[in-house]
């Protein structure tokens, strides 16, 4: 039994321990999600040679465990560093009393590199990592939530969280009680709910304008990503591809005098929630940046926004009506530079749902 | 001069001041306000000498009061002094924009390694921010656990509408109840407290002098206490009954170790406060856990407080949720290296500063 590199004939194998183990799915597996990993883990700019993704090799030959490995460039304090990001982390049952899970990870934290980094863990992979020598890091969990029509909000959550029917039901039923309550509770002036339209300018964002944002907007931070047209044209391309989360929006915010003070990215669904994948810009104007995001959201039909909120601007969101959670995925992380690991815990790190796995999800 | 020391004579009409001006109550003054003023501004181990409670004057009137302490705090193992800002208040007449940042700024020209405010609302902030404040993200994650989600909801709700629509909505409560056994039962929303495998006794002021020292590893910069000043201090926060009662709860492993303590204020059918939370960072499930249990058992329909960072995690798993409102904390200080500090190592609660020293009503 042994853990070794990927190689591309072991993709229909891990492909199904995915879909059956991770996803939790039954029936046949969908014939483009072999073609999205191939992508994913031979074909993506974030991948590397030496540090391939790896699989855990049963005595029989066969694949029973999983876990996928990019790596990112960043720079920390204008030093090019290598952070690895694990993810899709998946064993077959019948092996999760022994030690794939630990060899996986062990072999994976055993490679060259500055700094690793899972950015969405669960429950379970969160446990085996902080074992295994990784830290929750509290700058890079906090999640943010902003209901814009509370009553749907809520009533959506109750009913993805209880998965049942009669609760989909009542969701569908409440829809018009929901709306009446929603217009009412956007009203009130003192409601934290109502939205206060953005004296910025809006237009698509496209890719050489993005990573000039991202170069601009970067001052004040001691580690951040590095990208350049073809990496983050792949990237953005991939995430367009990947439907479940909705269609990807990208705005490029302007003031009065036409100068670039923000931007956003968000997967827009109608009807649910829409998830941020990036915001930033000019500190001094993020509420209004979030303003002109809130706006657009509800215009898209978007009944909430969730993202990860940078902790240095905790307060602005807030001030915007948002409240916080851990939930949403662990980001923990590990190092054997320790100024590495306080960058990350002084919230010194410009780091989205952009520059991790997050948006490297193949998805279902 | 305008701005000069409070002095004891000034205490009536500092009073008056935060009565109609900070409480916005239009009834006469209580006579223990008095007191309770004279108790913090000149009795307190919380003042010094050579630093004083502001206030301003105009034509012999006070018309401004701006309320103050100091306490000490080791950094990296050196005391240093903080200076706690807290209750500015003016009257309306002399809210012109100029005259308060001009107090502010007299008021934290006095001698200190830190100046911190830990209550500050809006308008606060913003005179803060042009006095060099800065809001400090890590000491602003205050932290909410509804217990009983819809009673909750109600009680969220009926707090920020008119009292004709609060009065209404109190119609609502039986219904809400029943809400909250439906949710439970059908076991969705938050997850259920969990019964705890500590063991919870009556915290005295010695023992959390103790525990305040044996879990202070792992910070940089943390309070000082002597008995005598903890001691006032719990006084102080039990004879102000707008919070509640206050509840202080230390607790024990199974083989009879601490392993951590909480202090709260309990109001039963309403939101209590947590003042503090404490023990050994990964035992923070099981306190939070039994706090859950106990503050149900006092009838609670939910609890505030303001959670380290660090702890987040924790507090989340739990049910928690997050925001930053709930009063401000902002600082200032010469040296980069303690503003540094308080963004990641620093041990500092609501006891610590000036929300614990509110005067009440």
């Amino acid at each position: 039994m042994a853990v070794r590199p990927l190689a591309e004939s072991d993709i229909p194998q891990v492909v199904d321990l995915y879909w059956t183990y991770m996803r939790k799915r039954k029936g046949a597996i969908p014939r483009e999600l072999v073609t999205l990993f191939r992508e994913l883990f031979f074909v993506n700019p974030f991948s590397d040679n030496e540090l391939p993704s790896l699989v855990y090799e049963a005595p029989d030959g066969k694949v029973k465990g999983f876990l996928g490995r990019n790596v990112r460039r960043m720079s920390y304090y204008g030093r090019m560093i290598r952070v690895v990001f694990g993810g899709n982390l998946v064993v077959h049952p019948e092996f999760r009393s022994g030690v794939a899970a630990p060899r996986l990870v062990n072999t994976f934290m055993s490679g060259n590199h500055d700094l690793a980094l899972t950015d969405s863990a669960n429950n379970v992979s969160k446990n085996i990592l902080q074992r295994m020598g990784y830290s929750v890091v509290p700058a890079l969990n906090i999640h943010w939530r902003r209901p814009l029509r509370p009553t749907h909000y809520a009533v959506y959550g109750l009913s993805v969280k209880a998965d049942s029917l009669a609760l989909s039901a009542i969701r569908v039923a409440a829809k018009p009680i929901c709306s009446i309550a929603d217009s009412l509770a956007s009203k009130f002036a003192a409601s934290p709910f109502r939205l206060t339209k953005s004296r910025l300018l809006g237009a698509e964002l496209d890719l050489e304008t993005l990573l000039q944002c991202m170069a601009e907007f970067r001052k004040g931070y001691s580690l951040w990503p590095e990208y350049n047209l073809s990496s983050l044209k792949w990237l953005l391309g991939f995430m367009e591809s990947r439907p479940a989360r909705g269609s990807l929006r990208k705005i490029v915010l302007r003031d009065e005098a036409r100068n670039i003070v923000g931007w956003y990215i968000y997967y827009v669904k109608p009807g649910a929630i829409g998830e941020v994948v990036q915001i930033h810009g000019d500190e001094k104007l993020t509420k209004d940046i979030l303003d002109h995001l809130f706006w657009d959201a509800l215009d898209h039909g978007v009944i909430g926004l969730h993202g990860v909120v940078d902790s240095r601007h905790t307060a602005d969101f807030s001030d915007k009506g948002c409240f916080f959670t851990c939930r949403g995925g662990w980001t923990v992380a590990s190092s054997r530079d320790p100024e590495i690991m306080k960058s990350l815990e002084r919230g010194d790190a410009l780091f989205t749902r952009l520059d991790g796995e997050w948006c490297l999800d193949p998805g279902d | 001069m305008p701005i000069r020391a409070l002095t004891e004579a000034d205490i009536p009409q500092v009073s008056d001041l935060y009565w109609k001006y900070l409480r916005h109550r239009g009834d006469p003054v209580p006579p223990h306000l008095h007191k309770v003023f004279h108790e913090l501004c000149f009795r307190s181990p919380f003042t010094e000498d050579n630093v004083h409670p502001l206030v301003f004057e105009d034509n012999n009137r006070v018309v401004g009061f701006s309320g103050g302490f100091v306490r000490r705090m080791s950094f990296c193992g050196r005391s240093i002094r903080m200076l706690v800002g807290g209750n500015l208040v003016f009257h309306p007449d002399f809210r012109n924009g100029h005259t308060a940042p001009e107090f502010v700024k007299t008021f934290f020209a006095q001698d200190a390694d830190l100046a911190i405010v830990d209550s500050a609302n809006n308008l606060g902030r913003k005179v803060l921010l042009r006095n060099e404040f800065r809001v400090i993200p890590a000491l602003n994650v205050h932290w909410i656990r509804p217990l009983k989600p819809a009673q909750y909801a109600l009680y969220g709700l009926s707090h920020s509408l008119g009292s004709f629509l609060s009065s209404s909505l109190n119609l609502s409560k039986p219904f809400c109840s029943l809400t909250d056994r439906i949710i439970a039962r059908m076991g969705v929303g938050l997850p259920r407290p969990k019964k705890s495998n500590l063991r919870g006794t009556e915290l005295d002021a010695a023992t959390l002098l103790h525990c305040l020292l044996e879990f202070r590893n792992g910070y940089s910069l943390w309070p000082e206490y002597g008995l005598s000043s903890l001691q006032w201090l719990l006084g102080f926060m039990e004879q102000r009954a707008a919070r509640g009662t206050l509840r202080k709860i230390l607790l024990w492993d199974d083989s009879d170790k601490i392993a951590g303590w909480y202090i709260y204020y309990v109001k039963p059918r309403s939101v209590g406060e947590v003042v503090q939370l404490g023990g050994p960072p990964d035992g923070t499930k099981e306190i939070l856990d039994h706090l859950f249990q106990d503050a149900l058992g006092q009838g609670l329909i939910g609890l505030h407080g303001v959670v380290e960072m660090r702890r987040m995690p924790d507090f989340s798993e739990k049910g928690c949720i997050f925001t930053c409102r709930g009063g401000w904390t902002m600082a200032r200080s010469r040296d980069p290296e303690l503003l540094k500090l308080l963004e990641v190592d620093a041990l500092f609660t609501r006891l610590d500063g000036e929300w614990c020293l509110d005067p009440g009503e």
